[in-house]
């Protein structure tokens, strides 16, 4: 079991970055958010909140990528059917492969029901879904449309790069076949436009990919709450090290697409491919979401002459680590919808804890939504801790080359939080709501 | 000779004080320069000295102590709640989560009715001085009309900068506006919007006295039918 040291062990001298304080708290075994019993209490609960819409989300991500797959008139994709409700999460339940959590491997009885009443009462599942008083699923699909296209430029894994192979193209052409096969209309514009056609199996791959991820999160998130309501957290580090320890645990975990077409599997992307859970999902999701994302429409007034947004992809600064999470706007992207979701499944204490501050219940989305900015700097803190981890030294390493090695890691990390869109500095502050 | 006199001291004051309007970055001093501006087609009217200006008189002094009563007490409770006045600090007020949107609202409806705009109680007053003054002065009308579109730019910069725009949210940790301090505004806007749908429900009560007041002046001007209140 990985353990970051929280002990200082100081060999080399203190580092004068503009982030010096979080570079020694990295070297120290912490996170980049500051270890206070407020924000442990504030990440926790933000965690619980995002699991069980979570649990929604990769169970629906995996039924439109397996079995919707490319209904031309999807409109009921979001109408998760039972099986996939029962479906068993790999990393919950008695049967597990690796039990994380320890609750039951089917869906979460809290979102089961909300899927019954939503926030209103209980009405035909139709109503609920036009009136949005549902799971806000398009979030989720706006998350796998961002690693979608920033894909193969963020230089991670080679899991994009299979999607153009000849390989992946014959096992689509065949899955696309076996579903169209009575569909001769829809075979022919598959012969007029097969790049289309396989364009958006590419994409289903995401959702496989993206699925499959979370199916992971969940059950972590969820686990790292009942640890918490036990008094298993001494502070920021503990729930920090737990993540450590479970993307080292799963990153073997493998990363696939099947499609389940009449009674068949068609392995679109194999198992035996070996693409890991670590390198193909968690870190180009990682990439994608935290830092790059995209530009929401609506917030942000775009000037193509002036260059307000960036050429180069690798630019992007858009993502959760750099959000300015009181937006102009207010409904309908995707970020609020993940608020939206969130706020349904806080915990009490977390809603006691928002009344006392700002507008109350008022603002809740927004102090909830800075919450989760925050709980997402640690989560980012466990990822940087993992690779170091991987690719560098021990903390308590006794050679100080090895542990300026590990600093100069720790800067370039920091190097893209020196822009003034980074919240990195907002969140030392306690008082940043 | 002292109703030319009054005339030309009321237009200067009326452009005066929209041009100085203009310049401020305080939006306390910007309402208050409004109100000098305001007075000033108080007294072109009274200068005029006709039925209808004299009216339009009375009728502007119930408006302006109506609507500047409103704007004076909107930016106090944004004073209170912001802990700032000036231009260059506020923005974005009209927030639904975090900023003031009621007080934002009410503040863009005092500052139409301020400019004259149509429904609210501030263009039947001085529309009525215009017509009532036009016979007598028609140049220094002409300026007050020209004035009060200068009204709408002060407003329109005012709103514009307070109201729109992005709250910053290392700023806007705002208390909210209970509804004791609600109330007061919102009993204000009800009159102002009242009045100007219904500007006779005001001017009835006024208009035998002003009559009364314009008959008795040497070589008054008569610019209006006699109404029925007269006949009573």
């Amino acid at each position: 079991m990985v353990q970051t040291t929280t002990q200082s062990f100081p060999k080399i001298s203190p580092s004068n970055h503009e982030f010096a304080d979080v570079i020694h708290r990295l070297e120290a075994g912490g996170s980049m958010l500051p270890d206070t019993p407020e924000n442990l209490k504030q990440i926790i609960g933000i965690y619980k909140a995002y699991a069980v819409p979570m649990d929604f989300y990769w169970r629906n991500l995996l039924y439109i990528a397996e079995r919707v797959f490319l209904n031309p008139l999807p409109f009921f994709k979001y109408f998760l059917p039972q099986q996939y409700l029962d479906l068993h999460n790999r990393y919950a339940g008695d049967d597990a492969e690796l039990r994380i959590w320890r609750g039951e491997a089917t869906a979460h009885p809290e979102l089961l029901e909300f899927m019954e009443k939503g926030k209103t009462f209980k009405a035909p599942k139709l109503f609920h879904h036009l009136g949005h008083d549902r799971i806000n699923m398009e979030f989720a699909e706006a998350c796998m449309r961002a690693m979608f296209w920033h894909g193969r430029n963020m230089g991670l894994g080679q899991f994009d790069a299979y999607l153009d192979s000849e390989e992946y193209k014959a096992n689509a052409d065949r899955a696309i076949r076996a579903y169209f096969k009575n569909n001769p209309a829809m075979l022919g514009l598959y012969r007029l436009f097969p790049e289309m056609f396989l364009e958006q199996v590419r994409q289903l791959s995401y959702y496989s990919n993206l699925g499959l991820f979370w199916e992971v999160m969940a059950p972590v998130f969820l686990e790292m709450s009942d640890i918490y309501d036990e008094g298993g957290f001494k502070g920021v580090p503990d729930a920090m090290n737990f993540l450590v320890n479970g993307i080292f645990a799963v990153a073997g975990r493998p990363i696939y697409h099947h499609a389940y077409i009449g009674d068949e599997c068609y392995e679109i992307v194999p198992k035996s491919k070996g693409f890991m859970w670590l390198y193909e999902a968690a870190l180009p999701y990682v990439e994608a979401i935290f830092y790059r994302t995209t530009p929401f429409r609506g917030t942000k007034s775009y000037n193509a002459q002036a260059q307000q947004v960036p050429d180069d992809q690798k630019d992007f600064h858009y993502g959760i680590l750099y959000a300015d999470v009181f937006p102009v706007g207010t409904a309908g992207i995707p970020p609020t919808l993940l608020m939206d979701d969130m706020y349904h499944f806080l915990p009490d204490y977390l809603q006691q804890y928002y009344q006392k501050y700002c507008r109350g219940e008022d603002d809740v989305l927004i102090q909830l939504g800075i919450t989760f900015q925050r709980s997402m700097y640690n989560v980012n803190s466990a990822v940087i801790q993992a690779l170091r981890e991987a690719l560098l030294y021990p903390l308590d390493d006794p050679n100080p080359k090895h542990l300026m090695a590990n600093r100069q890691f720790f800067k370039a990390q920091m190097a893209r939080f020196k822009r003034p869109e980074a919240r990195l500095r907002d969140i030392q502050q306690q008082d940043y709501r | 000779m002292v109703a030319p006199g009054l005339v030309i001291i009321g237009t200067v004051s009326v452009v005066y004080g929209a041009l100085s309007a203009i310049a401020q970055k305080d939006i306390k001093r910007m309402v208050a320069y409004s109100s000098i501006g305001h007075m000033g087609y108080i007294l072109v009217a009274a200068a005029a000295g006709t039925d209808i200006s004299i009216l339009g008189a009375v009728a502007q002094m119930i408006s302006h102590g109506l609507i500047l009563a409103l704007l004076f007490y909107l930016v106090g409770i944004v004073e209170r709640k912001v802990g700032t006045r000036e231009l260059n600090v506020l923005n974005g007020l009209m927030n639904p989560i975090r900023g003031l949107p009621l007080i934002s609202a009410l503040l863009i409806l005092g500052g139409m009715a301020s400019a004259g705009i149509p429904g609210l109680i501030g263009f039947a007053a001085e529309f009525i001085i215009f017509q009532g003054s036009f016979s007598t002065f028609p140049i220094p009308t002409m300026l007050c009309i020209f004035a009060s579109g200068l009204t709408a730019v002060y407003f329109v910069i005012l709103l514009n900068r307070t109201c729109f725009g992005k709250l910053d949210n290392q700023l806007s940790y705002y208390p909210k506006v209970v509804w004791a301090e609600k109330i007061p505004a919102l009993v204000l806007t009800v009159t102002i919007f009242f009045l100007g749908v219904q500007p006779n429900w005001l001017l009835r009560w006024i208009e035998p006295t002003t009559n009364f007041l314009a008959a008795s002046q040497p070589d008054r001007v008569v610019l209006h039918q006699p109404s029925k209140l007269d006949k009573r």
